[in-house]
């Protein structure tokens, strides 16, 4: 499954050798990662094809700055922004925690708002993805949210809930555009 | 003020003459605005509020391709760290042999080994401190995932390594579902149990035999209702294949199922042809069997959500955390694409070397790009630009008439039916 040979590879002009204590590297300077030389052509110095080396680039850039954790904090109850901001901080958290919107911060109209919860139950249906520890445990999903599900299909439509404050709201906004800017630029991003 | 338009992944449902109901496909969320704005090519919004329906999926500013918008938040999506999601081949081989089966296309059978299990253990001890995942969410998969139990059982053992909460299912076609069994992976957290009927016991019997080429129809649902009788953890739902030969007999089923007492979910999947099939009970896209399924099983209580058998936002092939690991401990791209040199990321063991990371790089950064065509589609974020293993391996297999004729129709029944009842209870408030 490996390209060794030196005809299927080029070196990437993001690689430079240094000496160091008597001895050859290489150094990606993309991936701000070295290796000691030892001649051979393999990533991430020697790429098959532009296209594989600005894969891996994205691939590593995405992975390194564009993602964010879960569990999710559930702030319906104890909606405090100083909470929110600490565990944001300690925990790299920029997109999934749980808000739901006030009525009067939407565009003068009534607001169907699906709890992220619901939607969570959904993709845990359809993709596996199962994101709220508080609620289900151990992986089982009570027969309630199901049937809650199923009743109009996709979710509960909630209740209005004041709990948060939109200063808050406006954080998370802001937070999740500085990741998003963030991949705009990885995505902007050109090997040659 | 300033000038948004709206999403192209929306779906606008009319209420009444006043009133309009936006479904953004991209968040699955909902509003309700005049029918004047719905019509509007331009909206005009603050920003704080417009932030709100930007973030949801709503609408996005006049001077921004809405394409890239959404490619940016899914991108944010399919790099999430939260679960790190396993599907375990344990084994290829099977006791029935169904004729659409993908993998009667293997050239041999294979049982993960006790060495790989532990292999693939370690590895996934590895894989959650890389990713820093809060869960593990675990399908075991064949073949057939319960044919061997002594390799269960082992698996079960080592699994006591994994330190954080385990959910996950087994997908089976329910035959040798025995109380240990269930037991095992109950413990463990996996508790969904996701069994293959092919319609009533006249055509399952004739679709999904046994080598001698004897039925299991009713071993199966012997043991379904044993599970449900037994255990109040377990989640069962029967998939049901919907075929040329099985759709006709939905009602049927739904009303055994009833007779029967079986009280978990009632999914239906449309079969597809394997490339290297000669099976051809497969529908075509414009067919509308799924909703017409979809609509019996409402009558008899079993209610499901549209698209609830489509990937959301991107197909798993596409996302950071998750591995398909086959019984020989080696990673793959694709569920379907087993076998195939294409879809071959490497061995458990080098998850992490350079080169395997730029194969897989390669298969999330350049080959998940939808074609032009797919851009703008409305159906974008539900349908990802169609099966890449399908595109790939047969043709390019559009399903906007799929999804036109099914889910839209149960979409826009699902939002007005719950429309009316909110509007009842005001009124009885």
């Amino acid at each position: 499954m490996s390209f060794k040979s030196t005809k299927q590879k080029y070196k990437s002009k993001y690689v430079f050798r240094v000496c160091f204590k008597g001895e050859d590297y290489l150094v990606n300077k993309m991936l701000d990662y070295s290796e000691l030389d030892n001649n051979s052509f393999d990533e991430p110095f020697y790429f098959r094809s532009t296209l594989d080396e600005l894969a891996l680039y994205r691939y590593y850039f995405k992975k390194k700055y564009c993602t964010w954790q879960s569990p999710i904090l559930n702030v319906r109850s104890k909606a405090d922004e100083n909470i929110i901001l600490n565990y944001v901080a300690e925990n790299n958290i920029f997109h999934s925690i749980q808000i739901v919107y006030s009525n009067d911060t939407l565009y003068e109209h009534d607001i169907f708002h699906i709890d992220n919860k619901m939607i969570n139950l959904v993709r845990h249906k359809t993709f596996k993805i199962y994101t709220d520890e508080n609620t289900f445990t151990n992986g089982q999903i009570p027969q309630l949210y199901y049937n809650s599900l199923n009743s109009i299909g996709l979710g509960l439509i909630s209740p209005i809930n004041r709990s948060i404050s939109d200063s808050t709201v406006r954080f998370k906004m802001e937070i999740h555009q500085q990741i998003l800017n963030k991949i705009n630029w990885i995505n902007s991003f050109t090997v040659d | 003020m300033n000038q948004y338009k709206w999403s192209p992944y929306i779906e606008k449902i009319k209420i009444d003459e006043k009133k309009t109901c936006i479904y953004s496909y991209i968040t699955n969320k909902q509003i309700i605005v005049s029918s004047n704005d719905a019509s509007r090519g331009t909206i005009y919004l603050d920003s704080k509020k417009a932030r709100l329906l930007i973030d949801n999926g709503f609408i996005c500013k006049t001077e921004d391709d809405p394409y890239i918008v959404f490619m940016n938040q899914r991108d944010l999506e399919r790099y999430s760290s939260s679960i790190l999601d396993v599907v375990l081949h344990l084994n290829y081989d099977c006791n029935l042999a169904c004729p659409y089966c993908y993998q009667n296309s293997l050239p041999k059978t294979i049982t993960m080994s006790e060495q790989v299990i532990h292999n693939v253990i370690d590895n996934l001890n590895i894989m959650i401190k890389d990713h820093n995942s809060s869960k593990l969410f675990l399908t075991l998969i064949g073949g057939e995932p319960t044919l061997h139990f002594g390799i269960v059982e082992i698996l079960f053992k080592s699994m006591k390594s994994i330190k954080i909460p385990i959910s996950g299912e087994v997908v089976t076609n329910g035959t040798l579902l025995s109380d240990g069994y269930v037991e095992q992976c109950l413990k463990l957290g996996i508790d969904t149990f996701d069994i293959t009927l092919d319609g009533t016991k006249e055509t399952h019997d004739k679709l999904r035999i046994h080598r001698d080429g004897s039925g299991s129809f009713d071993e199966i649902i012997n043991n379904i209702l044993n599970i449900q009788n037994k255990y109040n953890d377990a989640n069962l739902t029967i998939n049901y294949n919907l075929s040329k030969q099985t759709a006709e007999n939905v009602e049927t089923f739904c009303e055994y199922l009833q007779k029967i007492g079986y009280t978990g979910q009632l999914s239906f999947s449309l079969i597809f042809e394997p490339p290297e099939s000669d099976y051809k009970g497969a529908f075509q896209n414009h067919d509308n069997i799924w909703r017409i399924a979809n609509s019996t099983a409402a009558k008899y209580n079993f209610n499901n959500a549209p698209f609830y058998r489509t990937p959301h936002l991107f197909c798993p092939m596409y996302n950071k955390s998750s591995y398909f690991i086959d019984p020989q401990g080696f990673i793959w791209s694709c569920i379907n694409g087993i076998g195939k040199s294409h879809y071959y990321q490497g061995p458990i063991n080098s998850q992490n070397d350079w080169h395997q990371m730029t194969i897989r790089a390669r298969r999330l950064e350049t080959l998940n790009t939808p074609r032009q065509i797919c851009k703008y589609c409305k159906f974008l974020p539900v349908c990802t630009g169609c099966c890449s293993y399908l595109n790939e391996e047969k043709h390019f297999h559009c399903l906007r008439g799929l999804y036109q004729n099914n889910e839209v129709p149960l979409l826009k029944k699902q939002i007005l039916e719950s429309i009316t009842e909110q509007r009842k209870r005001g009124q009885d408030a």
